[in-house]
């Protein structure tokens, strides 16, 4: 009982002093490094795309990194609770796209919500992610590393169900997946049994396999308009799995990211001589294909370097997740991880062909300041669980 | 494939995510082994005991063990564990929960332990979904960067193909007949008729039909994928307009095209022809192996006359130009060109100021004609060059603009063409008309006669105006119905007295050849194509017995048989003969040359576009040598000469002409308009070394020979340098002595 009280005091006592040496700098460091990588990555796209601005994300850039700050300081714990209360706000805010007035449509996703009176918009389904992680984690850490009751495990993955499918009415699949998969990791990790989980990917592979199929019955009935899977999000499909099959037709944009990206070669076209983005042959080289912007810039030095700072940074939050006592701390960094893990993956992936198109942006790098500010604030969680956490000696 | 593979590769790897990380179900162990079993039958209320007891015999008993074993302070464990004790869930059940986990240990250790090998699983599945993601930009950016580097290249760079000019046609002196010259032309997408709000603002500018407008762009006849021209030489008001707002035209371009110029507008269109767009390339590229042109959609080739004849020299060779494009298309910069090649000119025989004249005897012909009330429907003038073949002048009336032509003709110009008031005004009438010779084939008929012993040179025939001798019932008229009374042979083809060849025919009939006359009349290229280098040229027409009974297929056996007097009626160029005048004028030509037979021809050379010399010669070859007694062609020319000579002020319409003329005129009943008879005259100059054949030829324009001879006259005046003769004048004075009966006849 005194070590308690000790270590407690402890901790209050050297509160100040943790908030600059009680950070992680290397996670810090890196996340500097993606930030400055994505500024200069959006400057040459503001060379020929107009729609993309360097102050307006560097204004994201400077809010994420005051968020990141203030997050950081926060005790990470304290969102256990408030976790709830965000959620359903966040599960409103979710909705409220979908009212007239309040949304703004880019992209046919209806994912955006105009703040009365000011030029802001705001991408919902961008603060879910954390939000979403973070009521997983508290839900799931009551378990302390096993679930054993099935009634817990589907109530945790019924939780999960909420914002996934909030987020596929907007319709934003790329976004509904992320969470998907955060939450799921989140589940995983929390330690269900192996067989569950098993029997719950077999029916969702069923149930996608179903849905798939019966996608062009359902079209003929509602009309593809109401129908759960968008012709597009069909073509996508059908694209990934033969990607030379009309290259001027759904699959140009894939057919347009292979080259940017294979054109690129060891050391990239320099800033402004990418000529496939620069002159329009990529679509969406700010945004979603971003890393074939960069790839053609920077060649597979440049590309090998954005992958290698992702990694870092995701092995980085394991390590916070490792170093932290709590299963809750654990479970928030992993979680956050899994959503930059699958963030990564899938939109590097699509551009390599390795992944379908979905419409995810590239964390850091994508233009877009609601995302920056996401990605940012995650750090800022991250670094609120290594701040927060009692360092031995 | 691969593709489904790796789907199936990432499901595997999530499986194995799974694998790795939950929680194994291990063989049931006994019970009490972790302080932490209680809290879990304690937080599980009594009324969900069921999953209790199930989850206590799941529990990892040797991991348990391991956990239990580890020496590890209590109070440590608490420290280690702020998170929970400082978490107040809202969740029923949740502070119980933390401030359990925290009072007692265990729970938490045995979480670190847990989750630590959870946490390396899932880093170790991210580093190798990152490493694939590095394995495949190797691939892409290191091993495969120049298929990729290729096509970006591919996609920056289009290869424009650049129209080329075709040749000039020139005529024998080297004045422009047919001409280029660039035009603005308005082309555009073939979305663009998509957009009617475009298609409205072009019809607008241009005051064109909406519709007409959305048919020139829809029309499939440039291929699918060029640009449609909807109109050429646009107005410069227009060109500004469409290039100042380009953003109300998406899809609109002018370009600058080479379209067909005609400085001498309908002068010999007949015979220079005109182009359109090819619509059926394939034909075409198997059929231009040995001129080496590839034609693609849009190209413009010959269809008709010379155009068409010598499409394969007049062709220009297509440039290439490579250009930078943006992803819109837009050029931005030129790379390398080829330039487009001129397409070889052609020196045609033709004489500009002969067909000038010629067109111009045929119109005053024609009005002439009209003035003595006779249909004249049309006409036709050939002049050859007997000595070599060339043909100076081919005129045909009436005539069509061919800058009609030069953007797809429309329609509505298509159909007027067509009417039949307009008398087919496409027809090229110097090779394509097909008319009775009448008695233009006398001199032939006397050959056959004299060859055949039927008759000499000294012959005489008594004409009473009715003849009889194939019997009263068969009795047939002279043109002359008062009679020509006793006449001599050489008399009977210079006054054209029927009796005379109804006559020889009826002998040659009964002789021991009875087609001895068809075989005349074809041993001097009647009932062929002359073969002059045009398209399409007709061949005419020469009965005989065959032919009559294979052609009255309807008929019964006793009208589709020969008759005596089908032989009298082809005689005098009547019954189902036909000819053209081109046909006609190599007839009489091969006559003037004592048989020799030169093949009339309009290719004169081909000259290089590039240096302007010479690189090909037109043929001038013999076509035929009809062997003939000379003594008999002496006898015809002399009677040739007596037409003009010995008739009543026939003479008067070569009293311009410095040398000595002959020819022979003809009046034949047309089958369709009896009132209206064909009107021939070939003229022969100088008759003492023939040099000019000239046929002239008004459709429906009654008498033969009078105006049918100042239409030579006017022809060889051209060649002569002399005035042409006063149709007005001659007309009053032959209308006259028409009313008085004493025409040239038939």
């Amino acid at each position: 009982m005194a070590n308690e009280a000790t270590s407690h005091l402890k901790a209050r006592r050297g509160r100040l002093a943790k908030l600059l040496g009680g950070i992680d700098l290397p996670l810090l460091l890196v996340t500097l490094a993606l930030v400055g990588y994505g500024l200069v990555v959006v400057y040459s796209a503001s060379l020929s795309i107009s729609e993309a601005s360097l102050p307006r994300q560097a204004v994201g850039v400077l809010i994420g990194l005051v968020l990141l700050a203030l997050v950081a300081r926060f005790d990470y714990r304290r969102l256990a609770d408030k976790a709830k209360v965000l959620f359903v706000i966040d599960c409103i805010l979710m909705v409220l796209p979908i009212i007239p007035g309040l949304s703004y449509e880019s992209h046919g996703i209806t994912g955006w919500i105009k703040v009365p009176f000011i030029n802001l918009t705001l991408q919902t389904a961008e603060l879910a992610k954390p939000i979403t992680v973070l009521m997983m984690a508290a839900l799931a850490s009551r378990y302390e590393g096993r679930v054993t009751s099935l009634r817990a495990y589907l109530r945790l993955c019924g939780v999960l169900l909420v914002p996934f499918l909030l987020i596929l009415l907007q319709p934003d699949l790329g976004t509904g997946l992320v969470i998907l998969v955060a939450g799921a990791v989140v589940i995983i990790m929390a330690g269900p049994k192996r067989s569950w989980v098993l029997a719950t990917i077999a029916i969702i592979v069923a149930l996608v396999a179903a849905v798939l199929v019966s996608d062009s019955i359902v079209d003929s009935l509602v009309g593809d308009e109401h129908s759960l899977i968008k012709d597009y999000q069909m073509n996508r499909l059908l694209v990934f799995v033969n990607p030379t099959a009309d290259t001027s037709g759904s699959g140009y944009n894939l057919q347009q990211a292979l080259i940017a990206v294979g054109s690129g070669g060891s050391f990239g076209k320099g800033i402004g001589g990418a000529t496939q983005a620069s002159l329009g042959f990529l679509p969406e080289a700010h945004t979603d294909f971003v890393f074939a912007l960069l790839s053609e810039e920077f060649g597979f030095v440049g590309s090998s370097l954005l992958v290698a700072l992702f990694l870092a940074l995701i092995l980085l939050t394991l390590r916070v997740a490792n170093r932290c006592e709590g299963l809750f701390g654990k479970l928030v960094c992993l979680g956050i991880a899994a959503t930059w893990a699958f963030q990564i993956f899938e939109n590097i992936g699509m551009c390599l062909s390795l992944m379908p198109i979905t419409g995810i942006p590239l964390p850091f790098i994508s233009y877009g300041s609601s995302s920056m500010v996401a990605q940012l604030m995650c750090v800022g969680i991250v670094q609120s669980v290594e701040t927060h956490r009692v360092k031995a000696g | 494939m691969l593709r489904v593979c790796i789907i199936v590769l990432l499901i595997a790897a999530i499986v194995a995510l799974v694998v790795l990380i939950a929680r194994r179900v291990p063989p049931s162990t006994p019970q009490g082994m972790r302080v932490g079993d209680g809290l879990h039958v304690g937080r599980h209320a009594p009324a969900r005991s069921r999953y209790s007891v199930r989850l206590d015999s799941t529990l990892p008993g040797r991991r348990g063990a391991r956990l239990a074993s580890l020496p590890r302070p209590s109070g440590q464990s608490v420290g280690a564990d702020p998170s929970l004790s400082h978490t107040r869930f809202s969740i029923p059940g949740a502070r119980r929960l933390g401030r359990r986990a925290g009072g007692e240990a265990g729970g938490a250790g045995t979480g670190e332990v847990d989750m630590r090998s959870r946490v390396l699983a899932f880093g170790a599945v991210v580093s190798a979904l990152f490493g694939t993601l590095l394995a495949r930009l190797w691939g892409m950016q290191l091993i495969s960067n120049d298929s990729y580097e290729a096509q970006a290249e591919a996609n920056l760079t289009r290869e424009v193909s650049i129209k080329a000019p075709r040749g000039q046609i020139l005529d024998r002196n080297g004045e422009v007949l047919v001409g280029n010259r660039s035009s603005m032309a308005l082309v555009a997408e073939s979305s663009v008729a998509e957009d009617t709000r475009v298609v409205r603002r072009i019809s607008n500018l241009l005051g064109m039909p909406y519709v007409a407008v959305r048919r020139a762009i829809q029309s499939s006849s440039e291929g699918a994928q060029s640009k449609r021209t909807i109109m050429f030489d646009v107005p410069e008001r227009a060109v500004a307009y469409v290039v100042e707002h380009s953003e109300q035209f998406p899809g609109v371009e002018v370009e600058s095209q080479w379209v067909r110029s005609y400085p001498n507008g309908t002068l010999a269109c007949h015979l220079l022809g005109y182009t359109s767009e090819a619509s059926d390339i394939a034909s075409l590229n198997e059929n231009s192996d040995q001129s080496g042109i590839t034609y693609v959609l849009g190209d413009r080739v010959g269809v008709s006359g010379i155009e068409a004849q010598y499409e394969s020299i007049l062709q220009g060779v297509r440039g290439t130009r490579i250009v930078h494009v943006d992803a819109n298309g837009d050029v931005t910069g030129i790379v390398s060109e080829i330039p487009a090649e001129r397409g070889s000119d052609i020196r045609l025989t033709i004489d500009l100021g002969a067909q000038r004249a010629a067109e111009h005897a045929i119109q005053s012909g024609m009005a002439a004609s009209e003035a003595l009330k006779y249909a004249a429907t049309g006409g036709a003038v050939v002049a050859l060059d007997c000595r070599t073949g060339e043909v100076l002048a081919m005129a045909s009336y009436p005539n069509y603009n061919p800058t009609a032509f030069i953007n797809g003709i429309s329609s509505d110009l298509w159909s007027q063409l067509q009417a039949e008031d307009a008398h087919t005004p496409l027809l090229n009438r110097a090779i394509n008309g097909q008319y009775p010779p009448a008695s233009t084939v006398k001199p032939i008929t006397t050959l056959a006669g004299l060859e055949h012993g039927v008759c000499t040179t000294s012959s005489t025939y008594n004409c009473t105006g009715w003849w009889t001798g194939l019997g009263e019932e068969y009795g047939k008229w002279c043109w002359l119905t008062t009679g020509h009374g006793n006449i001599t042979l050489s008399y009977g083809i210079a006054l054209s007295c029927d009796v005379v060849f109804y006559e020889i025919a009826k002998a040659l009939y009964y002789s021991d050849e009875p087609e001895s006359l068809q075989e005349m009349f074809r041993r001097w290229g009647l009932g062929s194509a002359t073969g002059v280098d045009l398209p399409g040229e007709s061949s005419g027409r020469v009965p005989d017995a065959q032919w009559k009974w294979n052609w009255f297929t309807w008929s019964d056996d006793q009208s589709r048989a020969w008759q005596p007097g089908d032989t009298v009626n082809i005689a005098i160029g009547q019954g189902d003969m036909l000819a053209t005048p081109m046909q006609l004028a190599y007839v009489y030509s091969g006559i003037a040359r004592n048989g020799t037979q030169m093949r009339p021809h309009l290719l004169k050379e081909v000259l290089s576009s590039q240096t302007g010399e010479a690189i090909a010669q037109g043929r001038q070859e013999v076509a035929a040598n009809v062997t003939i007694d000379q003594a008999n062609l002496d006898f015809v020319h002399a009677a040739m000469e007596l037409v003009l000579s010995s008739s009543v002020g026939m003479n008067v319409y070569f009293d311009n002409i410095p040398v000595t003329v002959g020819g022979k005129s003809g009046t034949a009943e047309a089958s369709d308009d009896a009132a209206n008879p064909h009107a021939w005259f070939v003229a022969v100059a100088p008759m003492e070394d023939p040099q000019y054949v000239v046929c002239s030829f008004v459709e429906h324009g009654g008498g033969g020979g009078d105006i049918t001879t100042s239409m030579c006259s006017e022809v060889l005046a051209y060649f002569y340098g002399t005035e042409a003769p006063d149709y007005i004048a001659i007309n009053q004075q032959r209308g006259v002595e028409q009313n008085t009966g004493a025409g040239v006849g038939a």
